[in-house]
């Protein structure tokens, strides 16, 4: 396997990791409730810094500095799924996303864990466990929710059709997707896609929202080669303001 | 029961309602917040859980996921939180001028009481004014008075106690242990989330320097 392919691996986690953080930082003091508030920040600083930990890592074999690297790209080099990018829209939808894409982490940090690469197993050994909290409150929640009243369960319904589509663009596969699998970096896109399934549905179950028939639903690509919404540039461009400033400063 | 014990909530004692031990507080129809609970952390292995402070939440799980986030998240590092509702801790009066509660715990405490099936309590002592409760350990008793009663002889010290929280151990939501080791993992690694860790002296002096010259 070419470094080129790991970097393409570590570009897309990371870059999820940060838009996804950003994003979930837009409810910092407008949360439900003020406990909630706190919690759901703190987990999207937790991305951030999840995201640094890859930049670092991606920084040691050439590339940029995170500082570089997180605020001077535009859109089209960002490398997340377009799923993370879609705005936070009412907190159904962003428990909704918070679920979908936190047990796609844990699985990928899983096997991740597992990688004979020793650098990338031991930043996802280390951050397992952070993600691992994420699930439980995302877990608690939806269940919490779905089965409080009518209301909330058909507002987490519809946010689970909408973001289903979008959810299943984050198993996009690479470019190097065989080279990644053969090389045994992790089992891959695919394995973490059918893991994932699994582990959903058991949570949904319970919480009492149904999952539509996977073949009836169209994955949206794109977001790991560079076609996303247009949701993406307005929030790197506001992510990034206060370092464009001056990107000399030291902080 | 004895009136020697009051509800912690205090939503018992702004009502004055009589909080009879062992009776349920009457429901309102329609409420207005959430219950509350108290959370105790573990700071490190093997040192006592210590109360740190309150959540509002509707259930206990969900008391845990704020817990977690409100009193375990700067810099430190931790070992197990605990949370449970505020109505199933019992308090103690608080004593003054360094009197020990514990002087006032005699067996006539247990008049009046019900006794039912041994079960667990856990008791948790206020040493100073200011101070958190710390967990002194459980015991097994058959009615919250028998706790006390028994704590009596179990975790008397020589320094004076001024208050003494007791519930039963079935009521707490415990998260802890190795199954959960990993969650607090990279706690002490979150300086960041200080407002000390930001040292910004030096950057303050070189600026105004610069800008006398």
């Amino acid at each position: 396997m070419t470094e080129e392919a790991l970097k393409d691996l570590l570009y897309k986690i990371a870059d999820d990791l940060l838009i996804l953080g950003h994003r979930n930082s837009e409810w910092t003091g407008v949360g439900p409730l003020l406990e909630e508030d706190i919690a759901f920040s703190s987990m999207a600083q937790d991305k951030v810094g999840q995201s640094l930990a890859f930049y670092d890592l991606l920084h040691q074999l050439g590339e940029q500095e995170p500082d570089t690297v997180a605020f001077t790209r535009n859109a089209e080099q960002f490398h997340n799924s377009q799923f993370v990018e879609l705005p936070i829209g009412e907190y159904d939808f962003s428990l909704i996303r918070h679920f979908l894409y936190d047990h796609a982490d844990y699985i990928r940090f899983s096997m991740l864990a597992e990688c004979p690469i020793e650098e990338v197993a031991q930043i996802a050994r280390k951050l397992k466990g952070e993600i691992k909290y994420h699930v439980m409150h995302a877990n608690t929640w939806i269940k919490q929710l779905a089965s409080a009243n009518e209301e909330a369960h058909d507002r987490l319904q519809n946010s689970l059709n909408e973001a289903l589509p979008y959810a299943l663009g984050m198993f996009e596969p690479s470019k190097f997707e065989n080279a990644i699998v053969e090389a045994g970096v992790y089992p891959g896109e695919q394995a973490v896609e059918d893991q994932w399934k699994e582990n959903i549905a058991i949570v949904l179950e319970e919480a009492g929202l149904n999952l539509p028939k996977w073949n009836t639903l169209e994955p949206v690509f794109g977001g790991r080669y560079g076609t996303h919404t247009k949701h993406l540039q307005p929030l790197v461009e506001e992510m990034s303001e206060v370092f464009r400033v001056d990107p000399t400063a030291d902080w | 029961m004895s009136d020697f014990l009051n509800s912690l909530d205090p939503r018992i004692n702004r009502l004055n309602i009589p909080a009879e031990f062992g009776t349920s507080f009457p429901s309102k129809e329609s409420k207005d917040q959430f219950v509350t609970f108290e959370v105790f952390v573990q700071p490190k292995e093997n040192k006592p859980y210590q109360h740190e402070g309150i959540v509002h939440a509707p259930t206990i799980d969900m008391a845990f996921l704020f817990a977690k986030e409100q009193f375990s998240r700067r810099g430190m590092s931790c070992a197990g939180v605990w949370v449970v509702n505020t109505k199933n801790i019992q308090v103690s009066p608080i004593t003054e001028n360094s009197e020990d509660i514990y002087d006032f715990i005699h067996e006539e405490i247990m008049e009046g009481a019900v006794k039912g099936d041994a079960e667990e309590y856990e008791i948790f002592h206020l040493k100073k004014r200011g101070k958190q409760h710390i967990h002194l350990g459980k015991l097994e008793a058959t009615c919250v008075e028998d706790a006390l009663f028994k704590a009596k002889g179990e975790f008397q010290e020589e320094n004076p106690v001024l208050n003494i929280w007791v519930a039963k151990s079935e009521h707490f939501l415990k998260i802890e242990g190795a199954d959960f080791a990993d969650i607090w993992e990279t706690l002490p690694e979150k300086k960041y989330r200080d407002a000390m860790d930001y040292k910004a002296t030096e950057k303050i002096k070189r600026f105004k320097a610069e800008q006398n010259t």
